[in-house]
């Protein structure tokens, strides 16, 4: 029974070296693999018979994780990914807005009241006047090409919403087919490490897309729920969908419709807020910009006369829209069009810069006109024109400048926090290819064990 | 803290990445010849540009307003300057026609008093660019006319308007010399009295030559009223032009790069890269395996 007892052990620890090399090779071949965590050998001793030691056992291979720095990352990813997408679309919308440059909105809206200055100068003649309905027309188009910039940033972002919607749902899907997967593999004895990197990285895919929260329950299944409501756990996986609710985007349970996500990271919130809050926010008071150019324009210019045809000046003209019989002025601005008076758009006669009747060399009212871009204005909270302008543009500004700025700090917290995450699950070459020497030399000295045992075993057996 | 490969490589790659951006950011800087091409490079700033370039803009508009009331004032001048010559010469000839001498002479100078009238009339008539230079802002009449006894009429009921234009922030001037203040001068008054005694063929009195030369000072009166206002808007010319000098240094400021700064930048960030090229080239593939 001695010798067999030293031929068992060494049996047992080749056996484990073997194993301890196996799990040390699969750490090497998956050092270039980001998603991998490294595995660790966990030896111990075998229970000792008769005071007398067994040798060496594989207790455990063990995931080398920090689930507190990937908690982490997950959060800061989801941020990043928020800021990232949305400053991806708000560069977008800067560069229909085109400021600062001479195709932004502020060079047509001068170009527009400085073209009625000019006209103070010359109030008669056909060119300027022309160049007042070329240059209102200019801008009308301008703000127009603002608008159609932003629905078709909202249509884009509407499809995106749809698409996010479906990789989530992907997502949670493939979580819970892998949370079952562990539980079989893991309730049958085995090693499910693997399949455990897979869920991480699913999660954290997860993650990047919607704010989520996750946690663990005694069967080892990630529970997952996005912005308060069930995504996935060890027996389902909920499907989401967009809905509209009172014009806001809104990511909801497809088999509860009041169950409805509160949205605070990660793609969905960037496409969400943005669509439902931010667009239509500035859509909206670049709107009502153009809708006080447009009446204060016409409010001024109504009381101008034109040009004297067949001697007589005609005044109350609208410049925007055109005038009901009922004295009510329609069609001045729709939808995020400017539209110029059709009677002055194709007779620029009609434009009317005198304060009266018959007087062609009269441009007071071409002056009052261009003063209006230098007038604080009631409708526009006491600020001038480009004041407000400039109001819209700084609000726009900071929204883009602070996504950029967090996708700046959350890279390098992210960064902070992977380089701790490689730090602790990373692989390293060094420190494998020292196991694989000293697995390796373990191994070489059982076998000797073994040699050494059947020699013994031979100096017994030419004993008989 | 264990350094592993994949640590190692994160490092390299995130430092690369922060250097390339920076070098794209000093390229972009360099080729477009702006510090600030979005709204968002530098919001407070982007904003200041947008308003400078309105400033600018408007200061064009008022210097081409100048340029044009300049260039009504300078005919109103010249109309001024003909109406003023044909007033001396009308001076000259009337003095003639007191020397008995010229009696016998008084139709042709009469015929060439009135001829002088007339071209009074003819600049006083004058236009510029379509506009009446005398006419207020009527239009739609010559502001003076002759009648049949060859004396100057107002031909306008309304010669009273002032074309005012636009030449600074909420500040305009008037460039025209209306038709009212040449009638209210005297000078026309005063004519229309010596060619009803040159109608009756006699030689016009001590009172009334008198009276002409009053109406031709007050005219001369107005034409130096035009001289003030090409003085006073050659003022505000040059007051534009200093501030157009002093926006545009400010927008400079604002936008212009520093190309010598920017490229010594640049070439700092290149060195930075190839020394994290170099580095990582040493140490990224070095480990005990490669001494197995």
């Amino acid at each position: 029974m001695g010798i067999g007892r030293l031929l068992d052990i060494s049996v047992r620890t080749m056996a484990t070296y073997q194993n301890a090399l196996d799990v040390t090779s699969n750490n090497i071949s998956n050092a270039g693999n980001s998603e991998y965590t490294r595995q660790k050998v966990l030896l111990s001793t075998e229970v000792t018979q008769g005071g007398i030691g067994m040798g060496v056992k594989l207790q455990d291979v063990q995931r080398i994780k920090n689930n507190l720095v990937d908690s982490q990352i997950r959060k800061y990813q989801s941020s990043l990914s928020d800021s990232s997408l949305r400053s991806e679309i708000l560069q977008q919308v800067e560069s229909v807005i085109a400021e600062p440059s001479d195709t932004g909105l502020s060079f047509y809206i001068n170009d527009f009241f400085n073209s009625w200055s000019e006209l103070s100068s010359n109030p008669n003649s056909p060119q300027l006047r022309s160049q007042i309905v070329q240059k209102g027309q200019r801008m009308s188009d301008r703000f127009s090409e603002v608008f159609e910039g932003f629905d078709s940033v909202q249509t884009l972002l509407q499809k995106e919403a749809t698409t996010t919607a479906g990789e989530i749902n992907n997502s949670l899907k493939l979580i819970n087919e892998l949370n079952q997967k562990i539980f079989e593999t893991e309730s049958r004895g085995m090693n499910a490490s693997d399949l455990k990197d897979k869920r991480d990285s699913q999660i954290d895919n997860l993650s990047s897309l919607v704010n989520i929260n996750v946690h663990q329950n005694k069967q080892g299944a990630a529970i997952i729920t996005i912005g308060g409501v069930h995504g996935a756990d060890l027996n389902v996986a909920n499907s989401f969908e967009i809905d509209f609710i009172d014009g806001q985007m809104k990511l909801v349970s497809q088999t509860d419709s009041t169950a409805t996500v509160q949205l605070s990271g990660g793609d969905m919130y960037a496409i969400a807020d943005l669509y439902s809050n931010k667009l239509p926010s500035y859509k909206d008071q670049l709107g009502q910009l153009a809708q006080v150019i447009v009446n204060k324009v016409n409010d001024t210019h109504k009381t101008g006369f034109t040009l004297a045809q067949n001697g007589i000046s005609k005044t109350n003209i609208p410049f925007f829209g055109e005038m009901t019989p009922d004295g009510t002025v329609v069609n001045s601005f729709v939808s995020g069009k400017m539209r110029i008076n059709t009677s002055i758009f194709n007779d620029p006669r009609n434009i009317a810069v005198s304060s009266s009747g018959a007087n062609d060399g009269n441009g007071d009212i071409a002056v009052a006109l261009a003063n209006l871009n230098e007038a604080t204005i009631g409708e526009l909270n006491g600020r001038t024109i480009l004041d407000s302008y400039s109001g819209i543009l700084s609000d726009f500004g900071m929204e883009k400048s602070k996504s950029d700025s967090t996708i700046e700090s959350n890279e390098l917290i992210i960064h902070q926090l992977t380089t701790q995450k490689a730090a602790y699950s990373g692989v390293s070459l060094d420190e494998e290819m020292a196991n694989v020497i000293k697995f390796q030399r373990s191994y070489e000295a059982s076998a000797k064990l073994v040699r050494v045992a059947d020699e013994m075993m031979q100096v017994v057996l030419n004993m008989v | 803290m264990r350094v592993t490969e994949g640590l190692i490589t994160e490092k390299y790659l995130f430092n690369q990445n922060r250097i390339s951006q920076r070098k794209l950011e000093l390229q972009s800087q360099l080729t477009s010849n702006k510090k600030i091409e979005n709204l968002s490079d530098n919001v407070g700033d982007a904003i200041d540009i947008v308003a400078l370039d309105s400033k600018l803009n408007k200061f064009d508009s008022y210097k081409k307003n100048i340029g044009n009331a300049k260039n009504f004032i300078n005919s109103s001048i010249n109309a001024f300057d003909n109406a003023i010559s044909n007033m001396e010469q009308m001076i000259q000839k009337v003095e003639t026609m007191d020397d008995a001498i010229n009696k016998e002479n008084y139709p042709t100078i009469i015929k060439s008093l009135k001829d002088s009238v007339e071209s009074i009339v003819r600049s006083l008539n004058e236009k510029h660019n379509g506009m009446y230079l005398f006419g207020g802002t009527n239009f739609n009449q010559e502001p003076f006319a002759l009648d049949v006894d060859g004396k100057i009429v107002l031909n306008s009921a309304d010669l009273a308007g002032e074309m005012k234009v636009k030449v600074g922030t909420n500040f305009t001037e008037t460039m025209n010399m209306s038709g009212d203040k040449i009638n209210n001068s005297g000078l026309i008054n005063s004519l229309n009295a010596v060619i009803d005694k040159l109608n009756a063929g006699e030689a016009p009195t001590k009172e009334l030559k008198d009276d002409f030369m009053q109406g031709y000072n007050g005219f001369l009166a107005l034409q130096s009223q035009n001289g003030e206002k090409i003085n006073r808007l050659e003022d505000i010319e040059l007051l534009l032009e200093n501030n157009t000098n002093n926006v545009q240094t400010l927008l400079l400021d604002k936008q212009a790069i520093d190309p010598a700064k920017l490229i010594v930048d640049l070439q700092y960030q290149d060195y930075l890269l190839q020394m994290s090229n170099k580095l990582s080239a040493s140490i990224l593939p070095k480990s005990l395996l490669d001494y197995i």
